[in-house]
């Protein structure tokens, strides 16, 4: 036989020794699948049991896939000295390929068929469908089926798969406490560059895996290949670690429109007065202590304001960090570290800003900041916000009424808008970027509901929306969400090769106490406007405060209670 | 077809082949003989590159074990006690799966061999008892004609039918080709090696032709003048005996003794001058089994040198 026809040979053996297995894996992604779509198109009387027999599913079609690439590894393991493979003239390359080819034809395939059949069904075109799908398939390739294949190869059985791999996990688990004890939490976690942290991983992933499978397959060195899984799990939890500057400035060179945000300019603008937390809240309240970064004490938070020119009409400015360096008077750095997140948005000539702060990692959206509060804006036009400054207590009452110089060095994107126009009741369209989306009201008759749903990845990590009632121009309060994500290729282990999202838009308070400006009467005429915020732009800016107090910029609110201690 | 030059193989502190060195002429049939543990399967491993030498080298079929191919394995057939095969398939799936591997695989002689050996085509060999295993190891390193067959511990556990049938099936197909045979019992192999080797823990006591070592080792009996009883009974008293005497014994007027190194010219004259009053010596060609037990139990006494 020629070698093309071995490695088909050894596949096809694979398939007969594994079909059982094989029927049963490709079988789950189907039913999931189907599952999935009955969830989105089916109104179940007890959807909660569904739900939960999904999740169950979920977990099955990850766990089912990587079972079956250890056990078709098994079938001619490379460790061990009794394995009959080792007598034969098989050609390890050929071996090797055969069993790459089940994972792509057995593993991989049932995936990427269930996922273009969920696609399709969904009503997208074959093409998109498949590219979808292929875009996760490549994903859960490079991030779960080599290395499953690649730490397979290491073992002899499925025990000593599973004892390996939870040996392995702990230690993993350790590495990962270790470092996030010292407080250094992955630097782009959290913010719309992950990918780049995701792709190093996956890079050395694949590396790995290939210098695993080499030294398995061609060499059969198996301690030294062990060896190397270990440092390559070791690298993989380093490349968490890639550095701010070093991802943001790659991110700058893949900017869609270098220079769009050239006009922003951010400065001190000490003549606006003090910052006040919102209704409700008090230090005390907002008060948090989370791991790493996103330790925050408002009784040591301070609130600069800032003027913001020449954020375009329909544009967002999204820090995605923001690093605080305060130098005493001789110059010497007295305390550096992050900055509260900031966004600011503007949805259009005629409306004022809006601006959230706080520290987006323990999601400051309701936790600490105010909300995507409207701020005014000066005669020029410029958005006058405020920039949060928490730092360590000890600290803070030791330099608070110390002049000082204050720098923060911001990494910014200026996202711009698109708008789309969904009507609010039993809409059935489809938006390009967005997917397939439907409206209607819900049961208790109170909310829209907008569902969306698209192949592959849609823009919406940054979006706002508003219930509008087009012939007279009025609209319910915006709900404003910004978690971008720069990504340039899709991916996502569960659920599926689709991306849906969800929003519920008020008209009607049961309770009766709150009035809406768009309300049940004028639904007919009214429409959901989504703003679709995308990234043009990334650039630094540093703000530089020569001489600041920094006790003249606590909130009226945390002032006030201090005076009342 | 196989050299052995100085080899080692450690596994931590273990030495399990020490200083090993010795040649398998074509065409033989090579008995690698020595006791559980002696090393004789480690070095067969080392020789089909399943496991790489600690030190030293050797050679198959003119390569380096180390880059041992495909195109070599080709012509080696390989039949282990210690060996995994593929325990879903069925005997014929198995045969079907490695036929195309190999690029002489006969048919018919598959065939003819799967008739003598009587091996249950359907059954699947999670289903097969350790005999037909061995059975079937054997039936799928035939029916390619190889150069060069490996035999590790083949009758290990076999019961004399089944035995018999295996070795009725190799020899009907043993051809030219050359046979590397271990064993842990000298009289299994009685009637198929040509040459032996003998291990002891990992060392080579000896390799020779198996007409020599027949021809070289006899139970000796020798008649004295008188009661000789303290002669071999006490160490001190049996060191006076040249190396080459092993079991050294004495009831009543008869000594007894292995002679390793028998000469029919020297025996005599030998014991004359050691003991003096001899009245008859009767030296008796020894089966192999005996010869086996004897260097075993000398080997584990020290004895040889």
């Amino acid at each position: 036989m020629k070698p093309k026809n071995l490695i088909w040979h050894i596949f096809k053996k694979d398939c007969g020794l594994l079909w059982p297995f094989i029927l049963g894996a490709a079988g789950l992604q189907f039913i999931t699948m189907a599952l999935r779509y009955a969830l989105d198109h089916v109104a179940w009387q007890n959807v909660q049991v569904l739900l939960n027999l999904y999740n169950l599913l979920l977990i099955a079609t990850i766990a089912a896939p990587t079972l079956l690439i250890a056990t078709a590894v098994h079938q001619d393991a490379v460790p061990g000295v009794r394995q009959d493979w080792l007598v034969r003239p098989v050609k390890r390359r050929d071996l090797l390929l055969a069993k790459l080819l089940f994972l792509l034809l057995m593993v991989q395939g049932p995936i990427l068929l269930a996922d273009m059949m969920q696609a399709m069904a969904n009503g997208f075109p074959l093409i998109p469908s498949l590219g979808a799908a292929a875009s996760r398939n490549l994903y859960l390739l490079l991030g779960l089926s080599l290395p499953v294949f690649a730490f397979a190869s290491l073992t002899r059985n499925m025990a000593e798969t599973v004892i390996g791999a939870v040996a392995g996990l702990l230690g993993f688990g350790v590495l990962q406490i270790l470092i996030n004890n010292r407080g250094q939490v992955g630097p782009l976690r959290g913010t719309g560059l992950f990918w780049i942290a995701e792709s190093s991983m996956f890079a050395i992933a694949l590396l790995g895996s290939i210098v695993v499978l080499a030294m398995q397959y061609f060499r059969r060195k198996t301690m030294l290949a062990r060896g190397a899984m270990a440092g390559v799990a070791f690298l993989f939890l380093l490349a968490y670690m890639v550095p701010w500057n070093f991802a943001f400035a790659l991110e700058q060179r893949l900017s869609p429109s270098p220079g769009a945000g050239s006009s922003i300019v951010m400065t001190f603008n000490p003549s606006m007065i003090r910052f006040r937390l919102p209704d409700g809240m008090s230090r005390s309240a907002v008060a948090a202590t989370l791991p790493g970064r996103a330790t925050r004490d408002e009784a040591s938070t301070v609130y600069l304001p800032l003027q913001i020119a020449g954020l375009p009409a329909d544009g967002a400015l999204n820090t995605d960090n923001s690093e605080l360096v305060l130098r005493d008077a001789d110059n010497t750095v007295i305390y550096r570290g992050p900055a509260d997140d900031l966004v600011v948005r503007k949805d259009g000539p005629a409306e004022p800003a809006h601006f959230t702060v706080g520290i987006r990692r323990s999601a400051f959206f309701r936790d600490i900041g105010p909300e995507d509060t409207p701020v005014p804006e000066s005669n020029g036009g410029q958005a006058l916000v405020y920039q949060g400054v928490a730092l360590p207590r000890s600290l803070y009452d030791r330099i608070k009424n110390r002049p000082l110089r204050l720098e923060i060095n911001y990494s910014l994107t200026l996202l711009r808008a698109t708008s789309y126009n969904i009507p609010a009741l039993n809409a059935d369209l489809r938006i390009p970027n967005v997917g397939h989306c439907r409206s209607r009201m819900d049961d208790e008759a109170d909310d829209i509901v907008v569902n969306c749903i698209q192949a592959g990845a849609a823009s919406t990590d940054c979006n706002s929306a508003f219930l509008e009632h087009a012939p007279s121009g009025r609209r319910n309060p915006a709900r404003f969400y910004c978690w971008p994500n720069y990504s340039p290729y899709f991916g996502q282990y569960l659920p599926d090769a689709m991306t849906r999202n969800r929003a519920s838009f008020p008209f009607r308070d049961l309770s009766g106490l709150a009035k809406y400006p768009v309300d049940a009467s004028q639904l007919p005429d009214a429409r959901v406007v989504l703003r679709v915020y995308e990234a043009q732009d990334h650039f630094t800016r540093q703000l530089v405060i020569p001489r600041i107090q920094l006790s003249d910029w606590e909130s009226l609110e945390h002032t006030q209670v201090a005076e009342n201690r | 077809m196989i050299q052995v030059n100085k080899l080692w193989k450690k596994f931590g502190r273990t030495e399990a082949v020490r200083d090993l060195s010795f040649a398998v002429p074509e065409g033989s049939a090579f008995a690698l003989i020595g006791a559980n543990g002696a090393g004789k399967t480690t070095t067969i491993k080392v020789l089909m590159n399943i496991l790489e030498p600690t030190l030293g080298s050797a050679e198959v079929l003119g390569v380096d074990s180390r880059r041992i191919s495909p195109r070599e394995l080709a012509q080696i057939g390989y039949v282990s006690e210690n060996q995994d095969m593929p325990e879903k398939l069925t005997v014929g799936q198995f045969l079907a799966y490695l036929r195309p591997f190999y690029s002489g695989w006969d048919v018919e002689l598959e065939k003819s061999i799967l008739g003598q050996l009587r091996l249950p085509m359907e059954r699947k060999i999670a289903n097969l008892s350790h005999g037909m295993r061995m059975k079937l190891s054997l039936a799928c390193a035939l029916p390619f004609r190889p150069r060069l067959l490996v035999l590790d511990e083949p009758f290990s556990g076999l019961d004399p039918l089944v035995r018999d049938e295996f070795m009725e099936g190799l020899l009907q197909q043993a051809g030219e080709m050359t046979i590397l045979i271990s064993s842990h019992e000298l009289g299994e192999i009685d009637g198929v090696a040509t040459h032996v080797a003998f291990l002891d823990e990992g060392k080579l006591l000896f390799q020779e032709s198996m007409s020599d070592l027949v021809g070289r080792f006899r139970e000796v009996h020798v008649t004295l003048e008188r009661d000789q009883d303290h002669i071999g009974n006490g160490n001190g008293k049996a060191t006076i005996f040249p190396k080459c005497w092993l079991r050294v014994r004495t009831m009543g007027n008869v000594l007894t003794f292995v002679d390793s190194q028998f000469s029919e010219s020297e025996v005599g004259e030998q014991l004359r001058s050691l003991i003096g009053n001899v009245k008859a010596i009767d030296a008796q060609p020894m089966p192999l089994r005996s010869i086996f037990t004897t260097l075993a139990r000398a080997a584990r006494e020290g004895a040889m040198q």
